[in-house]
């Protein structure tokens, strides 16, 4: 059973005088341990398709199941706390606390998902050395470089052990040995611990190292291609 | 919680500067409200002292008609019958038998119309601190004939010195007129100068000679242990002395009841004017917050942080710097107060104008731990309801849009 599968998505802004269409009639599974990409031009809706299924916006028509919940369904309340059980995100401008620490970002997630405290700091530590800074817990964001924070932003994501992660263009931000870093991380996640990963994405290194990638056009599935391992 | 408080705590220090002088404000506001509040507090007591222990006592007995007519012959009847009466009675610090009269004050230069107080020194001593407003001279001194009290604008007026004679001209209870010399025993000043323009004292035996009656009294001023028995012992004495007027301070000077009542809801409408400034700051200052900061609400609240927790993390973190702020604002404010206390805040370049409405040059503040409290509630809640909109701003923010901004 697919992990994520969205059914006949429309998402339709002006429904009632000149329609625009951000998505239409989208139907997409997506299989637990994947790592695809969401591709398309500006405007061709890969972050309306990943606020709907990251639960951050409502579609006109269509639903969107998690592990078979239809997300679509749930009241305001109950879906703030799925999100927060369920899904990782990692955003295109890191957006972390600058006043906490990146141990400190990383637990809050955990903290606001009531664990104790000796378990989120021994999650925290853990996922922050499988991203590689285990040497910089108590550095502020700031006192990071911008790969650093995406990758401290990626162990916020994780640390609550999502069903998967969704990525809007995580590279977007970063220089080309920070970018291909990044993705050598959650390749490795994805393979070892089967974490699901969804990115939209613009940049050519994510959409090569991608094993699924979609492309849309004008809200609409143009494309769904996966790439032989 | 304890991820709520770190990150409101953290936040406040994220920008020192305007987390700072809004701290200020909230010092500066909270200091010069409990200032004001043992100012005015201070100002309303001493007028009521001044008033209370100079002349006024806490309950006055009088002829039944006396207050409304104001004639000599108006004599207090029987008055051993009430000297009985407030004998042995607990709530009673002191009282004295007064002799008055309405009458004028010359002198070879000038006139002036004058209430004339014949006293008792030994009872008055007991109920009254006129004593202390002597600025020369003697109170009444017994070794000069028909000694007389004078007020030092009087004596200007009369042109009048010490030792100096002047001629009381009055009513006897014949409702003949009647004069006589007096010299000046002493002079004294008050700080109510219409006070001081209008009445002189004599001994009152003089003036019940002059007057034809050697037991006529006109007033008995009551000084009570607490002014707040006033009105049940009034009431307690008025059925014992049905055949006398006895009114309490309040109902004597409606004016001072008035002050005494009214004192504390002005400061409260200055300390409401202070809190209204205070929380449009806060209000500026945490919606500039909530706008600088709009992608990382938008991401706490697409991760999973509810809006309700959102809005708690802006209240606790004007409650954070309210609670800074009144802190410190409660110690600078009880510091100043300390200060002056002792001293008094000096006014006497406004003695004059002060003196016109009878109030001291010198104001001695008065702050209770009612006020303390009353202040620290005050700007409490001013914080967290002038956070409320802020908080409502932050939980209307939609999160993908807002973690895109």
């Amino acid at each position: 059973m697919p992990i994520i599968q969205t059914q006949q998505l429309f998402k339709i802004y002006n429904e009632d005088t000149i329609p625009v269409y951000a998505l239409r009639d989208l139907s997409l599974d997506f299989e637990e341990g994947e790592f695809t990409t969401i591709v398309g031009p500006s405007g061709s809706g890969k972050t309306t398709l990943l606020n709907m299924i990251g639960g951050l916006d409502t579609p006109t028509r269509g639903d969107v199941f998690i592990d078979g919940t239809n997300i679509a369904s749930l009241r305001k309340g109950d879906l703030i706390d799925f999100r927060l059980r369920n899904i990782g995100f990692v955003f295109q401008s890191y957006n972390l606390i600058p006043v906490l620490t990146a141990l400190e970002n990383v637990s809050l997630i955990m903290e606001l998902q009531n664990l104790d405290p000796k378990s989120t700091r021994e999650r925290a530590l853990q996922v922050l050395e499988e991203v590689g800074l285990a040497d910089k817990l108590h550095s502020k964001p700031s006192e990071l470089s911008g790969g650093q924070q995406q990758r401290v932003a990626v162990a916020r994501a994780l640390a609550s052990r999502p069903k998967f992660v969704l990525a809007d263009e995580p590279t977007a931000n970063l220089d080309s040995k920070a970018a291909m870093n990044l993705l050598d991380i959650m390749a490795k996640l994805n393979e070892e611990e089967s974490m699901t990963f969804i990115f939209s994405t613009h940049d050519q290194r994510v959409i090569e190292r991608a094993r699924r990638v979609v492309t849309l056009v004008d809200g609409a599935l143009h494309e769904d291609l996966v790439k032989a391992k | 919680m304890r991820t709520l408080l770190l990150l409101s705590w953290k936040n406040i220090w994220r920008n020192k500067g305007r987390s700072m002088a809004l701290m200020m404000a909230i010092i500066l506001g909270i200091a010069a409200g409990l200032l004001m509040f043992g100012l005015v507090a201070g100002l309303v007591m001493q007028r009521f002292n001044g008033l209370v222990q100079n002349h006024l006592s806490h309950i006055q007995i009088h002829h039944k008609d006396y207050l409304r007519e104001q004639e000599n012959k108006m004599i207090l009847p029987n008055p051993q019958r009430i000297r009985q009466s407030l004998a042995g009675m607990p709530e009673i610090k002191g009282y004295a038998f007064r002799t008055l009269s309405f009458g004028m004050l010359a002198s070879g230069y000038n006139s002036s119309g004058v209430k004339i107080t014949g006293i008792n020194k030994e009872e008055e001593g007991g109920i009254s601190k006129f004593r202390y407003n002597i600025i020369d001279g003697e109170y009444l001194d017994e070794s000069m004939r028909n000694p007389l009290l004078i007020s030092q604008r009087n004596a200007r007026k009369l042109r009048v010195q010490l030792g100096g004679r002047v001629i009381l001209t009055f009513q006897n209870l014949e409702g003949d007129l009647t004069s006589a010399a007096f010299r000046v025993s002493g002079i004294f000043r008050t700080s109510d100068s219409n006070f001081d323009d209008l009445n002189v004292y004599v001994n009152q035996a003089d003036l019940q000679e002059l007057l034809g009656e050697n037991e006529a009294y006109h007033q008995v001023a009551i000084l009570l242990e607490s002014h707040e028995e006033a009105e049940n012992l009034a009431a307690l004495l008025s059925e014992k002395l049905p055949e006398v007027d006895i009114r309490s301070w309040s109902a004597l000077s409606p004016e001072l009841r008035i002050l005494v009542e009214q004192g504390g809801f002005i400061m409260y409408i200055f300390m409401i004017i202070i809190l209204l400034g205070l929380s449009f700051g806060i209000l500026n200052t945490m919606l500039m917050a909530v706008f600088e900061r709009v992608q990382e609400l938008g991401m706490l609240m697409a991760i999973g942080m509810t809006k309700i927790k959102v809005a708690a993390m802006i209240v606790l973190e004007t409650t954070f710097i309210a609670l800074i702020g009144g802190v410190i604002g409660v110690v600078l404010g009880l510091g100043i107060h300390s200060l002056i206390a002792e001293e008094g805040l000096d006014l006497s370049g406004f003695a004059d104008a002060l003196a016109e409405f009878g109030y001291d040059a010198i104001i001695y503040p008065l702050l209770e731990a009612k006020d303390v409290g009353i202040t620290i509630i005050m700007v409490s809640i001013t914080a967290v309801l002038a956070a409320v909109i802020p908080a409502i701003r932050a939980v209307q923010l939609n999160p993908a849009e807002a973690v895109r901004k």
